[in-house]
């Protein structure tokens, strides 16, 4: 493969882990719009760390470790809050993250730094098929189905002793770590990291990706994203209006598929269709 | 012989309205109690009170004669009360068999439910309850495809297979032979009649006299949040007070109220829908009401 190639590959790995952290809280019915900044804690915990002298899958690991105690720590109070509110606060978590790092000398505070290790296509893409492993079989279990009934109906759910609470911080705690991973190894492939890329267009576009791909299974999130990062990448000889096209698809694929590409009814109709006679 | 739930004196009111009125019902144990009364009576909410939905502004809820007041609504279910839905409460992503799976939740413990797929060997237990309920319920045809679309009456009886598998030793239903057809009716009315454990308590609502009178060895009947009438089903049915709740004295509605009183069933109390509650045609869920 070339090495355009390998790259588009590592960025699509990050983009799918980064959707699948999204994924969690969403299959929950609540909207995180605070990936990035769970990935800037990834990223920066697997900089310092490496750089600190710590072997890779290490250093990575703490990291994941670190974004998932603060995912814990902030999914309480956030999760008090609900739905447009509950979104707001994620959003200002994030960008809270990035003032600190930009404030830090440490950190390199605007001018980045550079990451000590570097990690190529092959062993993140195997980071990213166990990723989509773990997610599918969390789904296929019993908490994987309390996530569907809790944003079916919260209160349908709690009558049958469902404790909404207890797995809604779950998820967000999961979804948190997953984007602590992909920021970890976006930092270990570019070698670099900088605060400012973690903004919330990065987050955006992790939601994206999902709801584009569909909440209703656990490969939404891979179909999502492996769509909308290479579809431009494909669109690239059309230049300036790429990105025009590339919304107006977003556009018509949510007034068509409001509930994303990949639902149940479609599998289960891929699935049943009777040869044709 | 203590009752197995005892409200007493339970009192609630939305906003300035008291939608139930210092209400007593007993519930004895292995009874199968007929909750009636007209549209807006406040028989749904007395479920929803049962089941920790709402809390009782006055009174208190006693379940084996202890209060269960302070009990939040996702324990409640642990106590052994399992309850279905009027509006139907499906989950719209999941099959049957999963909704239906849904109501083992608290039977499951916390590792085999992050660690245990539901279609693995390890979930054979739970996959083998869910099918013999859905079987019971006339469901196994549509075991694997999504609740979303079915019928009415498809629906319902998922709630009722879903409760079931709660393994309710208070079970309430809430209008569940709603929107069935005579034949499903009957077919319900004996599956209620024989399946049901005899130790288990079941306090239905209900609007169809034959199917209270066939099933129900105690009858409360309901008007305005307050108990009207009690005791065996033809005697609460027949009763003056309650043909008079189900026929409205003074009705103000424009129709004529005079005269032949069944067709007027429907329009007498007027139905104030809560917010909740999803649509459907209309007087689809009404039953036979011949009082
Ligand atoms: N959440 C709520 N907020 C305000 N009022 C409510 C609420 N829930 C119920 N009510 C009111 O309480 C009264 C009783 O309603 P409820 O649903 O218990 O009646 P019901 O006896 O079940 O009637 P139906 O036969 O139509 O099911 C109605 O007047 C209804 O408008
Ligand atoms: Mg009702």
């Amino acid at each position: 493969m070339s090495g355009y190639a390998l790259q588009i590959g590592a960025i699509l790995c990050v983009h799918v882990i980064a959707a699948y952290a999204a994924y969690m809280t969403l299959a929950a019915g609540q909207l995180n719009l605070g990936i990035a900044g769970f990935m800037a804690l990834g990223a920066y915990g697997s900089a310092v760390l490496s750089n600190a002298g710590w072997a890779m899958p290490q250093s990575i690991a703490g990291a994941v470790l670190l974004a998932s105690l603060v995912g814990l720590c902030v999914s309480y109070p956030v999760l008090r809050a609900r739905g447009i509110y509950l979104t707001i606060a994620t959003l200002a978590f994030s960008e809270v993250v990035v003032a600190l790092i930009l404030n830090m000398e440490s950190l390199g505070a605007a001018s980045g730094l550079v990451v000590v290790g570097h990690l190529g296509f092959w062993p993140i893409l195997w980071v990213t098929l166990g990723v989509v492993a773990l997610v599918v079989f969390l789904a296929s279990t019993r908490f994987g189905l309390c996530l569907t009934a809790i944003r079916n109906d919260a209160q349908g759910a709690a009558v049958f002793g469902v404790r909404t609470r207890r797995i809604e911080v779950t998820a967000f705690t999961i979804g948190a770590a997953l984007a602590g991973l992909a920021g970890a190894l976006y930092a270990h492939h570019f070698s670099y990291v900088e605060a400012q890329r973690f903004n919330v267009l990065l987050s955006t576009y992790a939601v994206l990706y999902t709801l584009l791909g569909g909440l209703q299974t656990p490969l939404g999130p891979l179909v999502g994203a492996a769509l909308f990062t290479l579809a431009p990448e494909l669109l690239r000889g059309t230049d300036e209006w790429r990105y025009v096209t590339f919304g107006a698809v977003i556009v018509v694929l949510m007034l068509l598929r409001s509930e994303g590409l990949f639902t149940r009814s479609f599998i289960h109709n891929l699935m049943h269709r009777r040869p044709a006679t | 012989m203590k009752p197995k739930l005892f409200l007493h004196g339970v009192t609630l009111a939305f906003g300035g309205l008291t939608v139930i009125d210092s209400l007593d019902i007993q519930v004895m144990p292995g009874s199968r109690t007929g909750l009636i009364g007209p549209n807006g009576a406040g028989k749904t909410t007395v479920f929803n009170l049962i089941s920790g939905v709402y809390r009782p502004n006055a009174g208190e809820i006693l379940l084996d004669d202890e209060a269960i007041d302070a009990v939040p609504l996702d324990r409640r279910v642990r106590l052994g009360i399992g309850r279905t839905f009027q509006n139907l409460r499906m989950m719209k992503h999941l099959t049957v068999l999963e909704n239906i799976m849904l109501g083992q939740h608290t039977h499951v413990g916390l590792w085999q439910r992050m660690l245990v797929p539901l279609n693995s060997p390890f979930n054979r237990a739970g996959l083998t309850e869910t099918r013999a309920a859905a079987q019971l319920m006339g469901l196994s045809a549509h075991a694997d495809l999504l609740a979303d679309g079915l019928p009415y009456g498809v629906q319902k009886r998922i709630e009722i297979a879903r409760a079931l598998v709660t393994r309710p030793r208070l079970l309430l239903l809430d209008e569940p032979a709603a929107g069935l057809n005579s034949s499903e009716r009957d077919e319900l009315l004996s599956i209620l009649l024989t399946q049901l454990p005899k130790e288990m308590s079941v306090l239905i609502v209900e609007h169809d006299v034959a199917f209270v009178s066939s099933l129900c060895d105690h009858v409360v009947a309901l008007n305005f949040g307050r108990k009207i009438a009690e005791g065996r089903a033809e005697a609460v049915c027949s009763h003056p007070a309650v043909i008079e709740a189900y026929l409205g004295k003074d009705d103000d509605a424009a129709d004529a109220d005079a005269g032949v009183p069944a067709p007027a069933l429907d329009e007498t109390i007027v139905p104030q829908e809560s917010d909740q509650k999803s649509e459907r045609a209309p007087g689809a869920e009404r039953g036979t009401h011949a009082a």
